[in-house]
């Protein structure tokens, strides 16, 4: 094996070198490349050959396969088939979301119940007019307004309930937006500066 | 009695539905454990569970009075706490 780094010759003479072993002593560029090719073609010191010949055989086989083939017209049986085969993919399609829907209301339900049982007074009558509450910081300094959604529905208020700016954050888990206002809630409530640090802050 | 909620995601993995006790029921949404605190098996499945949901990254949260007024985040098992709700960690969304 030579030695790249400790090699001093030019790179043309490396190239040469390399090669050794398919074109000795004395070999071209096209030398080398008519060995490499003497499988391919009947003299590697023929001239006559063309590039383009090599192309064609090196793909020869590929080539052969390739040739467009006119397609069959399918029987009465097999389109009928291909026709249940569809349907029936189209009703697996269709089972699949009406479930994903359904299991999305239950929980759905199931995190209304939650979030209610853990609304103080005051939230609870907010959340049943509106859909959407205030947390008041544990300090009593400031005041957020915790609204139904996913993304950007915590918003900074002033007193007045005039909106500062928006903060997004939200579990790691894509779980109900319902659920996601009570982990909201409770990250305000217990760990407001870890919340702050956490969420992205939005436009006024 | 005790209750812990633990919020879960759309698609609950085979291993997350093991480290709940034995015949509960996961489901998306929140489920639910109940302890009876005279019964050390049930605490200790309960518990159990509390631990390994902690250790995959949940946050617990103990609530105190009737609807939420006082609670506060801990990071172990309380055994005189009577609800629980454990969260899944938050992140940044959208700037």
């Amino acid at each position: 094996m030579v030695d790249l780094l400790s090699y001093t010759d030019s790179t043309t003479t490396t190239w040469y070198s390399w090669n050794t072993g398919y074109d000795a002593g004395t070999a071209t560029s096209d030398g080398t490349w008519y060995a490499w090719n003497s499988n391919a073609w009947n003299s590697n010191t023929g001239t006559a050959t063309t590039t383009n010949d090599v192309w064609l055989r090196w793909n020869g086989q590929y080539w052969q396969a390739s040739t467009p083939q006119p397609a069959r017209e399918l029987t009465p049986a097999e389109l009928q088939e291909q026709a249940r085969i569809e349907r029936e993919y189209e009703d697996r399609l269709l089972r699949e979301a009406a479930e994903c829907r359904r299991r999305a209301e239950e929980a759905d339900a199931r995190a209304e119940l939650l979030l209610k049982a853990n609304l103080q007074a005051e939230q609870l009558q907010e959340f049943e007019k509106r859909r959407e509450f205030t947390v008041i910081s544990q300090d009593g300094q400031r005041r957020y307004r915790v609204r139904r959604g996913w993304q950007h529905n915590v918003e900074r208020i002033d007193e007045a309930g005039k909106r500062l700016h928006t903060l997004c954050a939200h579990p790691r888990e894509r779980v109900s937006e319902l659920d996601n206002m009570l982990v909201q809630k409770l990250w305000l409530e217990h760990d407001e500066e870890d919340f702050l640090q956490i969420a992205n802050k939005g436009a006024t | 009695m005790g209750e812990m909620s633990v919020l879960v995601g759309p698609s609950p993995s085979k291993s997350f539905q093991e480290l709940f006790p034995p015949g509960t029921v996961v489901t998306p949404g929140d489920t639910k454990i109940m302890w009876d605190s005279t019964k050390p098996d049930e605490v200790e499945a309960a518990k159990s569970t509390f631990d390994k949901l902690v250790a995959k990254g949940y946050i617990a949260f103990r609530a105190e009075g009737r609807s939420g007024e006082k609670g506060e985040k801990i990071k172990t098992w309380d055994p005189n706490a009577e609800r629980l709700i454990l969260v899944p960690k938050i992140q940044g969304g959208l700037g």
